[in-house]
């Protein structure tokens, strides 16, 4: 058997009293997969995902990348937040450049040339120079992207990046992620709670219950609606009717109150 | 009188927390800012000190309690007051400081002003009367209410801060307040409609007087240099005798006064003390002077009115040796 | 569709019923919550300050107040002159300045990384938290005796009681403003690759910066108004020093002069450094 890229065995995660994941729980995601952990607000998706980038660490069980066990945060999984995402101090370009900062094997020429690439592959090369406070929210993410990229992720974390966005924007962003995603070829796993996101952007998504997390459902979308996902996919019966069944999944997964 | 090396200097120093180290040559005094202290600075600038051979640092500080932890600390070996002041606590018979002379004495310099109604202490009955604790004029008002056979009992005291003299003495409810020069002529100036008047006055009591106190360790290993201290404060007071406007000229700037405030304050407020009268007062080592009995009495008013504790004998708190080995 | 109007006449736009409120007009200087240009606002700054000293001339040479608790600005103003000339004020005036700006970095020097450890380790935070919220309560003009027991009548006390009035307000500012920087920034530096070191340096302390130097011009303020309770000691030189001795003789002109003395380079000492921080910080 192959190692799996990325796998949780039988991992569990208490705060004090609080279970995140009380059941000992394990996936596997292959390399260049994109990942979507979808479930209720407070569920504890989040944290998951926190423990891939060593951030949280499991109160059992082991999380572990190309079979070795993860340690704490590093630059090969890198984290997209919501809020917060890029440094207002930095311009775009320094932002960017950031990402590299702490990276010994680079050298000035080669960091510079990176940043340029990864400037331009966001569409952000024209406002280098910018400040992120001058540019508008969904630039702000994808400076956080291109920083990710050009730190040299081979994970990429986001936790509800586009949450923040209006509805245009974030279906701009949810395009281009994707195309990068595939160009790139990285790994991403995705937190969010938007069921439509989740369809759109993923190979996989998986639906966890309320707190305490348990996985629900693991649905393969790149199955039903091949890998190439271009806008007017939306619009498609397909789409649609997968759309309905993630979101009944998480109704239940919502439990009776909702 | 501005160093701004020194302050760079403390900079450095902050934090070292060591007593600086006695000199055998230089004096530093603390003194209220009181024209009667001017001697001192006339001494100095006329270059009295240092045809002695001793150096003199004369700094201000109103508030006695500095002075008492300067003293404590042996920052400094000089402070001026009065009688009645030294003998406040927390003074016992082991706090440092010893009176070895006298510089000037409160004529008119301090006093009880009161409303244009009041015509005696005995009308104060019962009224409220605003005084600062620990001051002379609190001594005069006790010793003129004695004399009436009242005491501070019978009035209704509110504490106040003599600053505050002119301000306070525009609130009516306010019957009298004790004070001392300048304020005592300006409330009753600035507040016409009371018809303020000097209600008891120094002018007719002998007890307000200023005293040099010295640290006894330095004393003990340094006499000769209180002697000189001494010696050129007396010189100074002859110089105010034969030459006023000079005297007043150099004394001036050191209050940051005008030479005509300064005339006007000496001539209504204060007298020096000049050798032969100060010689009186402490009198020598085998015959006490006036300024026992004055102690004595003063000792008695502060017991009573709770400004001091512990009953001091003038014989442990004057030391007549120094002034004694003075000579014109 | 297109009959919608006709049906339900109420809803078109130029048939709007007239009893809605007027739109305020934005361009308006008392638009609510309304912008103001950088021009109208020190115009109206200049003009409200010089109104109010011409109500003061006014009051006091009428004589509804009694000048010699009010006098008026343009006899303090002449005081000033006469203090420039014959009690080197200005000098009085710098030795203050010099003062206030050693006490003020020896306590930010102290400050900025004490209060910097108490946001970042808990322990740190725990053990000082209690002693500086006491200490921070306990008026300083109280401990004047005890600070000369400690520092004697030099300049060192003098400048340990401006440390005294500022360094404790200025730890838990400075602990507050670290506690502010996103945690986010935190964990991003982290996972890329920086170490704590690193992350204080080039992330935290970076995302403070603004919010300190902000705290840092407000205390500047607090530590001017401890002077007078500092230069009273032992005192021969310092605003506050010659502030004490006029009103000592009640020469309410003067005490008046130093206070604007200590209000003007007040004044300009906060414009200056909201100079620096717009310039500084151009990112907000």
């Amino acid at each position: 058997m192959i190692e799996p890229y990325l796998a949780f065995h039988g991992v569990t995660k208490r705060f004090g009293d609080l279970d995140v994941v009380a059941q000992p729980f394990s996936i596997t995601v292959e390399r260049n997969e994109f990942v979507v952990f979808l479930g209720p607000s407070g569920c504890g998706k989040t944290t998951l995902m926190r423990m891939i980038g060593g951030l949280e660490t499991p109160s059992s069980g082991a999380i572990c990348l190309e079979g070795l066990p993860v340690g704490g945060p590093d630059h090969r999984r890198g984290m997209v937040f919501q809020s917060y995402s890029s440094f207002p101090w930095l311009t775009v370009a320094e932002n960017v450049l950031f990402g590299m900062r702490y990276r010994k094997d680079l050298t000035e020429q080669q960091k510079l040339a990176r940043r340029d690439n990864y400037l331009e592959l966001v569409g952000l090369y024209e406002f280098s120079d910018a400040y992120p406070n001058k540019v508008s929210g969904g630039m702000r993410q994808r400076v956080a992207i291109a920083r990710t990229l050009a730190a040299g992720s081979d994970v990429m974390l986001m936790d509800e990046p586009f949450g923040a966005l209006d509805a245009q924007r974030r279906e701009r962003l949810q395009v281009e992620l994707r195309a990068i995603q595939r160009r790139d070829a990285k790994t991403i796993v995705f937190v969010t709670h938007d069921v439509e996101e989740a369809v759109f952007l993923a190979d996989r998504v998986i639906v966890f219950s309320k707190r305490p997390a348990r996985v629900m459902a693991d649905i393969d979308i790149t199955d039903r609606l091949g890998a190439e996902r271009p806008l007017e996919l939306r619009d498609s019966p397909e789409f649609f009717q997968l759309r309905n069944g993630v979101l009944r999944l998480l109704r239940e997964a919502a439990g009776d109150e909702e | 009188m501005l160093r701004i090396s020194q302050i760079a200097a403390a900079v450095i120093l902050l934090g070292t927390v060591s007593a600086p180290a006695l000199a055998a040559d230089t004096i530093r005094v603390l003194s209220p800012t009181w024209p009667g202290f001017a001697p001192v600075f006339v001494a100095s600038d006329k270059g009295y000190f240092k045809e002695l051979g001793l150096t003199v640092d004369m700094k201000f500080e109103d508030d006695r309690a500095n002075v008492m932890a300067a003293m404590q600390r042996g920052d400094i070996d000089v402070d001026m007051r009065t009688v009645g002041e030294h003998q406040g606590r927390p003074r016992d018979e082991t706090t440092p400081g010893i009176i070895i002379g006298t510089i000037d004495k409160s004529v008119g310099g301090d006093g009880v002003i009161a409303d244009g109604s009041i015509n005696g202490v005995a009308d104060l009955r019962g009224k409220k009367i605003a005084v600062e604790p620990n001051i002379p004029a609190r001594l005069l008002l006790q010793l003129a209410l004695k004399k009436a056979g009242m005491s501070l009992n019978d009035l209704q005291i509110v504490e106040i801060a003599t600053a505050d003299t002119a301000a306070v003495f525009a609130d009516t409810s306010i019957a009298a307040v004790g004070t001392y020069q300048p304020f005592q002529s300006q409330a009753i100036t600035i507040s016409p409609a009371r018809k303020g008047k000097v209600l008891v006055s120094s002018v007719d009591s002998e007890i307000i007087i200023d005293v040099i106190t010295a640290r006894q360790d330095d004393l003990k290993t340094n006499p000769k240099k209180y002697q000189n201290f001494l010696t050129g404060i007396y010189k100074a007071i002859k110089f105010f005798e034969t030459n006023p406007a000079e005297f007043i000229a150099l004394a001036a700037p050191h209050y940051n006064l005008s030479e005509d405030e300064v005339t006007d304050i000496i001539a209504t407020s204060l007298a020096y003390t000049p050798l032969a009268e100060a010689k009186e007062m402490i009198g020598t080592p085998g015959k006490p002077g006036k300024l026992y009995g004055i102690f004595d009495t003063v000792m008695q008013l502060n017991l009573e009115n709770g400004a001091a504790e512990t009953k001091l004998s003038a014989a442990s708190q004057i030391d007549p040796s120094v002034l004694a080995a003075v000579s014109p | 569709m297109t009959d919608i109007s006709e049906t339900a006449p109420v809803t078109a736009p130029d048939s709007r019923p007239a009893a809605t409120a007027p739109r305020p007009d934005p361009s308006s200087i008392w638009a609510f919550r309304g912008t103001l240009s950088r021009r109208a606002q020190i115009g109206i700054g200049v003009g409200t300050s010089v109104g109010l000293l011409l109500i003061w001339e006014a009051v006091a040479r009428i004589g509804l107040v009694n000048t010699t608790f009010l006098p008026s600005p343009s006899t303090v103003l002449s005081s000033m002159l006469m203090m420039v000339q014959k009690q080197n004020l200005l000098q009085h005036a710098g030795i203050s300045t010099l003062r206030v700006w050693v006490a003020f970095s020896l306590a930010a020097v102290m400050a900025i990384p004490i209060g910097i450890l108490m946001s970042s380790y808990r322990v740190v935070g725990a053990a000082l938290e209690p002693i500086i919220d006491f200490i921070r309560y306990l008026p300083v003009p109280a401990l004047v005796p005890l600070s000369i027991i400690w520092f004697g009548v030099g300049e060192s006390t003098k400048l340990y009681l401006l440390w005294l009035g500022t360094f404790f307000q200025l730890v838990l500012l400075v602990a507050d403003d670290m506690r502010r920087v996103p945690h986010e920034y935190i964990e991003i530096a982290h996972t890329l690759g920086a170490n704590t070191r690193q992350t204080l340096r080039d992330v935290a302390f970076r995302a403070m910066l603004p919010g300190l130097v902000d705290n840092l011009r407000i205390t500047l303020g607090w530590c001017w108004t401890y002077l007078i309770i500092a230069e009273i000691v032992a005192a021969d030189s310092g605003i506050g020093f010659v502030i004490w001795t006029a009103r000592r003789y009640m020469k309410t002109p003067e005490v008046m002069a130093g206070v604007v003395v200590i209000g003007v380079i007040g004044l300009v000492t906060d414009q200056l450094l909201r100079a620096i921080h717009r310039r500084a910080f151009r990112y907000l």
